[in-house]
């Protein structure tokens, strides 16, 4: 699982300050494996968003370098976007598009003819909204609207999935079912994910190292019982807590 | 006493957002410089009166003609001067009127009509330059009319009726051609009213695509729109041309739907008014010929093109519609007030005006009529070229805006929370 030698993201100094002297992220370095499930957790207002958005090309460091699979995020833009999809936190998809229409619509951007249809029939089956992809998308309610956009994300088959909080606002059943198809992509079709979330237990059962951050810094980072062993921890919960002071 | 608190809630949230003081704030500004160009513009036309020479051909020398160019020039405080022929009367003068062959005869006979003949030059782009240039002649035939009787009476101690009055047939000499004023009108209202609506549409386009943009953004697809593999171009261009489709759309419905209403309100006797209106179209044909539908496909399609990227970058960097709405409104009314500031500012027809007017792109139907009317390629080759130079640079604008973080983050206002 992890014996890859493939470096998929290469976080290096990576610094981020926002107009008005606000810090997003400082000095923040990290590898990430391919095929890994990495899990950046901390608390809001830590950097987690700011740190995805700018691995997804969305927007820029004020310093540092970011690499996906050998690819500059700042310099090559366009190429690191054919390696990586993201799932932006409360990800939502356009109201007056069928479900159906918002699927074939985002893949169509990646894909074209038969991989297309393909990647459609495969969004559909992930999504399994049944006859409710017929209908438009403002009828939906906060959890079919994640897994009708998750559904495009894992259909498209990057090599590196950027899932920002992906089962916040989720009940319990959803929840699961979005963990499953994540580590469902990730070990049959061998996708490198970097998620972030609030939820310990999902990011103890998930992924397969953590880093975590604390006001724009990466307080500490390993595998989930490298890190419960090292701080002497029972779980992640407590091992944030250590961290952090 | 819960709506009170909903009321004030609803005004606090208003209040509370920079963007809409924002827009308020650029709102007052945007008028007080249309205002300003319009008074300045006004101004220069009451200047040029106040200055006004009127030059005078006689064409018949009469006791009665010098008699009544002696009042004239007296009543005038000097204003009138003679010349023997209507050319250097007219290289020098703005005004030229000419007392014709008959004139004396006219005026002593009770049942004919005097009749003055009146040369205008319109070297100018406002409206109210020219219409006070016209007014101006209109003023010197009604005091013509005044003076005449008592002339009379003191020269030949007989009277004529009062109300008989001196009648001033106008010929303007547009930007170097001739034609009467009811021909120079036809054009001129016909450049208005494609302004307006070229203005009009712009609005449509700027506020529905700044619009789409930010709804986007609050339907949380915008972050997965701008992930995938596809140049930033590519989408704002597509904004752009959904948003010239939408608007045309709209303009068109809407410009049918208030045909439809006039059409609808008309009056039996309307019919008159519709046959009154041939002879501007006619005039149109004439002077334009078919050339006239490209003054207003030109300036409407370069239009929603600029108008459309406007729309994206204040979309663009609005967090949400409410603020694109506020940002984009004082927007949609500056193309309309622009169109109309440019009616009365006093500009010549030169380089400047022509990139000027290519700039606002709006009143290029104004540039391109003048240009036809001036039998001149120039004003309407630096309009035109002037206004796709600056639809390229607006295009430009908005694809650097959405490859930069702004498009993300919306504009920052100053002391906000902390970023995740």
């Amino acid at each position: 699982m992890l014996s890859s030698t493939i470096i998929a993201v290469e976080v290096s100094g990576l610094t981020k300050v926002y107009g008005g002297g606000i810090v997003g992220v400082s000095n923040l370095s990290f590898t990430i494996h391919e095929g890994e499930i990495y899990g950046l957790i901390g608390p809001n207002g830590s950097g987690k968003t700011t740190t995805l958005r700018i691995i997804a090309t969305l927007i820029k460091p004020t310093s540092g370098v970011v690499r996906v699979f050998g690819v500059d995020v700042v310099k090559e833009p366009l190429r690191a976007r054919q390696l990586v999809n993201y799932l932006p936190e409360e990800a939502g998809a356009y109201r007056d598009l069928t479900g159906y229409d918002f699927i074939r619509f985002m893949l169509s951007l990646r894909f074209s003819g038969r991989r297309l249809e393909e990647a459609v029939a495969e969004a559909i089956e992930i999504a399994d909204l049944g006859n409710a992809l017929k209908r438009p998308v403002r009828t939906y309610s906060k959890g079919m609207k994640r897994l009708l956009a998750l559904s495009t994300v894992l259909a498209s088959k990057s090599r590196l999935l950027i899932l920002d909080e992906p089962t916040t606002g989720l009940d319990v059943e959803r929840s699961i079912q979005v963990r499953q198809l994540i580590a469902r992509y990730n070990r049959e079709y061998d996708i490198t994910v970097l998620l972030s979330s609030h939820n310990m237990l999902e990011v103890e059962n998930l992924c397969h190292r953590v880093g975590i951050l604390y006001r724009g810094r990466l307080v500490a980072e390993g595998g989930v019982e490298e890190l419960k062993a090292k701080t002497g921890s029972r779980n992640l919960e407590e091992v944030f807590i250590r961290a952090r002071s | 006493m819960a709506l009170r608190h909903l009321i004030v809630r609803e005004v606090k949230a208003a209040l509370k957002n920079p963007a809409f003081i924002a827009s308020l704030v650029l709102l007052f500004i945007f008028y007080m410089v249309i205002g300003g160009a319009a008074r300045s513009g006004i101004s220069q036309a009451i200047e040029e009166t106040m200055r006004m020479r009127v030059a005078i051909v006689t064409e018949e020398s009469t006791e009665l003609v010098t008699a009544l160019l002696q009042n004239l020039n007296t009543s005038t405080g000097g204003g009138i001067r003679v010349y023997q022929s209507v050319e250097s009367a007219l290289n020098e003068n703005i005004h030229v009127i000419i007392l014709p062959k008959g004139f004396t005869e006219s005026a002593l006979i009770p049942e004919k009509t005097p009749v003055l003949k009146a040369l205008v030059k319109i070297d100018t782009l406002s409206q109210v330059t020219i219409q006070s240039r016209v007014g101006v002649v209109q003023s010197l035939a009604s005091l013509t009319s005044s003076l005449l009787p008592r002339t009379i009476a003191l020269l030949y101690n007989i009277s004529i009726p009062p109300q008989k009055s001196v009648v001033v047939n106008t010929t303007v000499i547009a930007f170097g051609r001739t034609m009467s004023i009811t021909e120079v009108n036809s054009l001129l209202n016909f450049a208005i009213a494609t302004m307006f609506i070229v203005s009009f549409i712009m609005g449509i386009t700027t506020s529905s695509a700044a619009a789409n943009t930010a709804i986007e953004k609050v339907e949380k697809a915008f972050e997965m729109l701008l992930a995938q593999p596809i140049p930033r171009r590519e989408i704002v261009l597509a904004k752009i041309i959904g948003a010239m489709a939408i608007a045309l759309l709209s303009g068109v419905v809407y410009f049918i739907a208030l045909f439809a209403m006039l059409f609808l309100m008309a009056s039996p006797t309307a019919g008159v008014a519709t046959e009154g209106s041939m002879p501007e179209i006619s005039t149109i044909m004439t002077y334009v010929g078919g050339e006239a539908l490209g003054y207003v496909i030109i300036p409407l399609v370069v239009g929603l093109i600029y108008s459309g990227a406007i729309g994206v970058i204040i979309g663009s960097i609005s967090s949400d519609e409410r603020i694109a709405g506020v940002l984009a409104a004082p927007i949609t009314f500056l193309y309309v007030g622009l169109a109309i500031a440019s009616m009365f500012m006093n500009l010549p027809v030169n380089t400047l005006t022509a990139m000027l007017y290519g700039v606002l792109v709006a009143p290029l139907p104004y540039i391109y009529t003048v240009s036809k009317m001036s039998n001149s390629l120039t004003p309407l080759v630096i309009g035109t070229v002037t206004a796709m130079v600056s639809c390229i640079i607006i295009i430009t604008i908005a694809v650097v805006v959405f490859n930069r973080d702004t498009v993300i983050l919306g504009v920052r206002w100053p002391k906000k929370g902390r970023e995740t």
